[in-house]
């Protein structure tokens, strides 16, 4: 494993999207004051905009840094120099996923917080905790699937289906008694349910995360 | 330690509509080789089992006496790669690149670098997406050659250019000879960049090699004889002669053996020998492909 050149090949690609992660930042903190804004309706906009902005910069990442950098030939650009396809896959899953986890750690924090200062039912910390980690999940497998498959049509398939799972997921969350009739409520209510559904999703993104890079690892050539 | 920058050992390849059949290939360090072929001939898949990106089915490459793909990232430390379908990334400047390859390798020759950019006449800031081909081959050139690779793989690198910004590569390549420590392979189906520059020059049709030998034995060897006969009988060749064309008393001969001596043959056959005349390489590669596809053997 060559660390200098996983490490250079990451603050590359930090280099190209930090703007956009700085962007999606400052679009999930404004959708986070909007849910906590005396509106009902300003709520509903923000919590929209809020799973909006944490889903598309988890496609816009995935994608870009992955298929489009494969579609677009820069990928030839990178195979040449001294690394191989374990050196690559680990900069894109750990790499991409620390990346993308920079404005979801920003938005996350913001939402906990104004949750806890504002009106909003501390109620929902749970759900909107469990629902968050969901969608770092999907990343990982969305960035899982843009690798193994290298497909743009594939890889935006997958995009939608996890993406109409997340409706579903929002949906299941909700009728577990533990987590949807402690919703509204003024207490964040941490149940062993919400604790086990936490473990499992940080369990989720670690075997996606290490068995992509165990499965490609074991080509030793990029093409 | 090897002289070969780079030896391929019966290297089989096989894909779905094309195999790479039983490829021997030497390139000793020092030298520069054009490696020829039409599109499709199979020049970038050698290239790419060189630098490790596709495994052999079977046979042995190796490359700075390390063998590929197990040692690629030692290799590919040591190597420039750059090739014609490899793009930069669009939405940064040739700058952001300079500092990204300079961050991973440790002889980046910032002099060089900034002779390079004079010479090619690039900007720093602008944005790769803003560079017209040339300047984006070029600009690839630059980020290959100042990290002074010991062996420098080229594939196509002048495809697509137009005539100025061909001649400025094949003049920096021409530059490269000085260095004699380095090492250079590239593949061209333009026979023109190929003659100006190489030592070594290899042919490839259809997934293998046809002929390999240095530019000097190729162009002192290969010539076309122009002979008017006594009668319109058809030619009895001479020597080592691959091609025959007759038209009544007049007949064109080539042959990839020239001697002397087989003039004075076709003299005492009371043959009158017009001219015995030099080839150009790209009429010798196409000799070479035509004679090969005939299905017989140089």
């Amino acid at each position: 494993m060559n660390i200098p050149m996983i490490k250079a090949l990451v603050k590359k690609d930090w280099m190209l999207y930090r703007r956009y992660i700085v962007a999606y930042s400052v679009l999930g903190i404004a959708a986070t004051f909007l849910m906590i804004a005396p509106s009902v309706v300003a709520y509903y906009i923000g919590q929209v905009l809020l799973v909006t902005v944490l889903i598309g910069a988890s496609a816009h990442i995935s994608i870009s840094s992955v298929v489009t950098e494969k579609k677009e030939d820069q990928l030839s650009f990178i195979m040449g120099l001294p690394l191989n396809v374990t050196d690559y896959v680990i900069s894109k899953t750990l790499g991409v996923l620390a990346i993308y986890s920079v404005c979801w750690v920003v938005i996350v924090a913001t939402l906990v917080f104004a949750i806890d200062i504002s009106g909003l039912s501390d109620g929902l910390l749970p759900m909107a905790i469990v629902c968050s980690l969901e969608i770092l999940v999907a990343t990982a497998l969305l960035l899982s699937i843009g690798i193994l498959s290298g497909s743009e049509p594939i890889t935006i398939v997958s995009m939608v289906v996890l993406n109409l799972f997340f409706n579903v997921f929002l949906f299941s969350m909700a009728r577990i008694p533990d987590i949807g009739n402690n919703l509204w409520g003024d207490v964040a209510v941490f149940s062993p349910t919400v604790f086990k559904i936490i473990a499992v999703e940080i369990v989720l993104i670690v075997s996606i995360t290490l068995g992509t890079i165990g499965i490609k690892s074991r080509q030793q050539c990029f093409m | 330690m090897s002289d070969l920058a780079i030896q391929l050992t019966g290297v089989n390849k096989h894909f779905n509509y094309f195999d790479l059949k039983d490829i021997n290939l030497e390139l000793p360090k020092g030298q520069i080789m054009g490696f020829v072929g039409a599109n499709g001939a199979g020049k970038s898949t050698t290239i790419r089992l060189i630098m490790g990106l596709m495994q052999a089915d079977s046979g042995q490459v190796s490359v700075m006496g390390m063998n590929m793909p197990e040692m690629q990232t030692q290799v590919k430390q040591r190597v420039g790669f750059s090739s014609e379908e490899m793009k930069l990334y669009g939405s940064k400047n040739l700058g952001w690149h300079i500092e990204f390859i300079k961050s991973i390798y440790p002889h980046w020759d910032d002099k060089y670098a900034k002779e390079l950019l004079g010479r090619f006449d690039l900007n720093l800031e602008q944005n790769i997406k803003q560079f017209s081909k040339g300047q984006h081959i070029k600009a690839q050139l630059l980020l290959v050659l100042a990290r002074k690779p010991d062996l420098l793989v080229l594939d196509e690198p002048t495809t697509g250019l137009d005539p100025v910004a061909r001649q400025e590569v094949n003049q920096e390549l021409a530059l490269i000879l000085n260095d004699e420590s380095r090492t250079v392979l590239f593949s061209s189906h333009n026979t023109a960049d190929v003659e100006k520059i190489s030592d070594q020059i290899t042919f490839i049709d259809r997934g293998a090699i046809i002929n390999t030998d240095n530019k000097e034995s190729f162009l002192d060897n290969w010539k076309r004889i122009q002979l008017e006969l006594p009668s319109t009988h058809p030619l009895t060749p001479l020597g080592s002669t691959i091609n025959v064309e007759q038209d009544g008393r007049i007949a064109s001969v080539i042959c990839n053996q020239f001697d002397e001596a087989v003039i004075e043959a076709y003299k005492q056959q009371n043959i009158k020998v017009h001219a015995a005349d030099n080839m150009t390489l790209e009429e010798i590669f196409l000799a070479n492909v035509n004679y090969r596809r005939a299905g017989e053997k140089v």
